[in-house]
């Protein structure tokens, strides 16, 4: 079994007047490069402030590198993380701030504070003061401080806000590299679902404190996958037909008028006229695949109700 | 007299400090590599007070611990590489063999005229030198990665070497419409070689050409203080890795398909530096461009 | 620990704050030195805490046999040379003696080393690593402390070395004994560190620090007074910060350093606790 590197059980974060977390579970296992999906105010800066110690948790526990509670102290040195926006000194230059945070790890040689830099392609601007900053240097400058010191993870908050689109496909490499080469563990948090769908292998989509899934990646995709949907309000029977009379077994109940069907040679009219005869109304059979955010719609829509 | 206790107890005191400082350091190093050890983990070492000279021996440390991550991890990637390689040399040898069985299945079960009966034969032959020639390469390798086979060292025209790789396939490019032009003007030249291997890097060279490539292939034989041999062609890959392709589990997608198993350029290098020469290639400008260099005499 | 407090030394010379507070300690210094008079920052409670004990010596000048009017005539240049012929005014033994002074530079360090951090969210790249709150906490405490303790020290020799330089030996106290002084203030000054330091870990933003920081020695003097007032119990101005500055420079009783030592060290505990109390339970934004 795979190493586990992260895990939550039932954790929950309570303010005074809002429930931030909601008996969260998830797992994050090694190599895994893992995206936190959600809208904003969603949870997911909550879960990444907790499991750091930023924050106290009213509730449940969680497990880093498998120690829990105080034990868990000990191995936040193997993390490293940005969460909201990047802080930093405004009157010391890039350079000057990774070696500040340098000096209070005990890192005693230099070129890390170069090799950080150069992986977030900072290097051009090290003796820049950060007030002079653009925003997507400040995200850059960040990333350098939470990848400095040789962690096993990394925990990134929305790390591509502000980068523009060579950046980002060159920090998604950039991820993938570490994460095969050298058994890096990424969490990265994003509202922006097409961009982690495309570096990440696993998922969890969270709203308002709740876990709506935990899926990997293989998983979603045949989610999303190309099929043919049946729209009918007897779903049960329907399905039964199906599977009985077609020998259709690559399929799923939508919810309770939805049924997609993701066997390739399906003919419509048939399963139609099926159905009909069976005294199932069907009000329409469309070919269609989804796109990330309408799945991720409809699991929120799922929530709802 | 006070002056002097004075100087004396600030200077043991600052000596004190000094080596309680060393002595922290040195434990927390030994407490942290322990740790290190126990767990898979990135993590270098931290210096607990800053202080020079420990600082320079963590440094050290440090990089013999990115040394040994970084040969953990090509091990993973090897091991991992390595599995590959087998389930696909394991497909790519049963694939003929399977195919030969149904055709030898289909001659006995089956009322089919002679004629056909000599075509099918012909079909199982084919299949079989495929085959052999697999397991000969795969052995061939595994060989050289013993490292117990020596080369036998004896008078060579290379020339008459290279062509004959060259009369071997001379039929195979002709029937792609392509042809192999050399350029080089001597027909002789004597080096201290072995044949076998040389006709093997030939061909191999040749075959991966023809393979791969797509267009005429061009050697180029230079004689300067070392010979030089350049195989040059155009190729349709859309990216080669220069370095990695003479890595024996090295295949880009599109010879995957054509069921390499990525053995022969590697065998090409490891020849060549056991001839005690250097094998390099170019590729730019969809041209790709590989080149031998051989100790003269 | 040695870490961050290396890091924060590091921090502090490329900070501008740090410069300003050494800048504003060599202007008070000079302020003190050219006009051969003291200032302070504080009320002024020369009049205010009673004096049982001790004898002061009182100056001899010819400021004695001026009217008011005409000391109120004199040009700076007048003025300096008749006091530095005084006898039995210590210039350098004075300016320590108002060390409560040193408060505002005090308040720089604070801002530079603790609340600068906690306002701009830096602390929560130091938390969220290898470093615990606990040892973030005390650190810095220390840290604070020891840059106030060395800025003490600074102070009193800029002081004496500047009044031998550009005034007289005549009213210059031996180096010494100005030690021996400073050496005693120093649980004081690090009862005035603790109070700073401890607000900073309360209210954790710079503005808010600030305008609580400033006017807090002045508000607690004139707390104090209120509370001698309605109490009617007067030895309590006694054991007020600027007054065991004060007196600790001229001669205390060693039942008075005792007492005074007590007040500090009870400053300093309660200060910590609720500092450390505030932080540890905080939510880092």
């Amino acid at each position: 079994m795979r190493e586990i590197v992260m895990q939550t059980t039932g954790l929950t974060k309570r303010y005074r007047d809002l429930t931030a977390l909601d008996h969260a579970d998830m797992t994050v296992y090694k190599k895994d490069i893992y995206g936190l999906i959600g809208r904003n105010g969603a949870g997911k800066t909550t879960i990444m402030k907790v499991i750091t110690g930023l924050t106290e948790s009213s509730g449940g526990e969680f497990r880093l590198f498998g120690k829990s509670g105080s034990d868990a102290d000990s191995e936040k040195k193997r993390i490293g993380c940005l969460i909201e926006n990047p802080a930093f000194f405004g009157s010391m230059t890039a350079y000057q701030n990774l070696k500040y945070y340098a000096l209070q790890k005990g890192i005693t040689d230099e070129k890390q504070i170069d090799k950080a830099l150069d992986l977030v392609d900072l290097t051009g601007v090290k003796n820049k003061k950060f007030r002079k900053f653009s925003l997507g240097m400040k995200q850059r400058l960040g990333i350098a401080l939470a990848v400095m010191d040789n962690p096993d993870l990394v925990i990134l908050d929305e790390p591509i806000n502000g980068l523009d689109p060579i950046g980002i496909s060159e920090l998604r490499e950039t991820f993938r590299k570490m994460s095969s080469e050298r058994g890096v563990t990424f969490i990265i948090s994003s509202h922006i679902l097409s961009e982690l769908y495309m570096v990440a292998n696993r998922f969890l989509f969270i709203d308002k404190g709740k876990i709506l899934k935990e899926i990997t990646k293989e998983e979603l995709d045949l989610e999303c996958m190309r099929c043919h949907v049946v729209k009918t309000d007897d779903t049960k029977n329907a399905a039964v037909i199906i599977e009985k009379d077609l020998g259709i077994t690559n399929y799923k109940v939508i919810d309770s008028g939805e049924i997609r069907i993701y066997d390739e040679n399906i003919r419509p009219d048939e399963i139609n006229k099926l159905l009909v005869r069976n005294n199932v109304n069907v009000s329409g059979i469309y070919e269609t695949g989804i796109s990330l955010e309408d799945y991720f719609k409809s699991l929120v829509g799922e929530e709802r109700s | 007299m006070v002056l002097c206790t004075i100087i004396f107890g600030a200077v043991s005191a600052i000596l004190l400090f000094l080596l309680i400082m060393q002595k922290i350091e040195t434990k927390n190093i030994s407490k942290q590599l322990n740790e290190i050890k126990a767990h898979d983990t990135n993590l270098l070492i931290h210096s607990k007070t800053g202080e020079k000279t420990s600082a320079a021996l963590i440094n050290e440390i440090n990089e013999l611990l990115l040394e040994i991550q970084k040969i953990r991890s090509d091990h993973q990637k090897k091991s991992h590489a390595l599995e590959q390689m087998m389930t696909n040399i394991s497909h790519d040898l049963r694939t003929p063999l399977t195919s030969a069985l149904g055709y030898i299945r289909l001659i006995q079960n089956s009322d089919i005229p002679e004629e056909e009966k000599l075509l099918e034969l012909e079909i199982i032959e084919k299949r079989l030198i495929r085959l052999e020639k697999l397991i000969n390469s795969f052995f061939e390798f595994s060989m050289i990665i013993s490292e117990s086979k020596l080369p036998e060292i004896s008078e060579i025209n290379v020339i008459a070497v290279l062509e004959e790789s060259v009369a071997n396939y001379y039929d195979d490019y002709n029937s792609h419409n392509r042809q192999i032009i050399i350029n080089c003007d001597r027909h002789k030249i004597m080096l201290r070689s072995n044949r076998n291997m040389l006709l093997r890097i030939f061909d191999n060279l040749l075959g991966n050409a023809l393979k791969h490539g797509s267009g005429d292939l061009t050697v180029t034989v230079k004689m300067s203080e070392n010979v030089q041999i350049g195989f040059s062609n155009l190729s349709n890959d859309k990216d080669i890795d220069t370095e990695q392709i003479f890595d024996e589990f090295y295949t880009t997608d599109i010879s995957r398909t054509k069921g390499n198993t990525g053995l022969g350029l590697a065998i090409v290098k490891q020849f060549t530096e056991m001839l005690g020469g250097k094998v390099s290639a170019k590729f730019a400008d969809g041209i790709f461009d590989l080149m031998i260099k051989l100790p003269a005499k | 620990m040695i870490n961050i407090i290396k890091a924060d030394i590091y921090r502090l010379l490329r900070t501008k704050t740090f410069y300003i507070a050494i800048a504003v300690m060599l202007f008070m210094i000079f302020l003190s030195i050219y006009n051969v008079e003291v200032g302070c920052i504080g009320l002024n409670m020369n009049g205010a805490a009673p004096f049982p004990e001790q004898q002061t010596e009182t100056m001899h000048s010819e400021l004695e046999n001026m009217s008011l009017d005409e000391i109120a005539d004199l040009s700076l240049s007048e003025y300096r040379r008749i006091m530095l012929n005084a006898e039995n005014y210590e210039l350098d033994k004075n300016i320590i003696a108002e060390n409560i002074n040193l408060y505002y530079i005090f308040i720089f360090i604070a801002v530079a080393v603790i609340a600068s951090d906690l306002s701009s969210g830096c602390v929560k790249n130091t938390l969220s690593s290898s470093i615990g709150r606990n040892k973030y906490f005390f650190s810095k405490i220390i840290f604070s402390h020891i840059c106030c303790v060395v800025i003490l020290f600074a102070n009193t020799f800029l002081s004496y070395f500047a009044n031998r330089i550009f005034n007289s030996a005549n009213i210059s106290a031996e180096l010494g004994l100005l030690l021996k002084i400073t050496a005693m203030q120093i649980p004081a000054i690090l009862a005035l560190a603790s109070i700073l330091t401890g607000i900073a870990f309360i209210v954790k933003k710079t503005s808010i620090f600030n305008t609580i920081a400033i006017p807090f020695i002045m508000l607690a003097q004139l707390l104090l007074m209120g509370i001698v007032r309605i109490s009617g119990v007067d030895n309590i101005m006694n054991y007020e910060l600027q007054v065991i500055i004060n007196r600790l420079a001229h001669d205390p009783t060693k039942e008075y350093i005792i007492k005074s030592y007590a007040v500090c060290a009870v400053i300093i505990i309660v200060t910590d606790i609720i500092g450390y109390i505030c932080f540890k339970r905080s939510e880092i934004k």
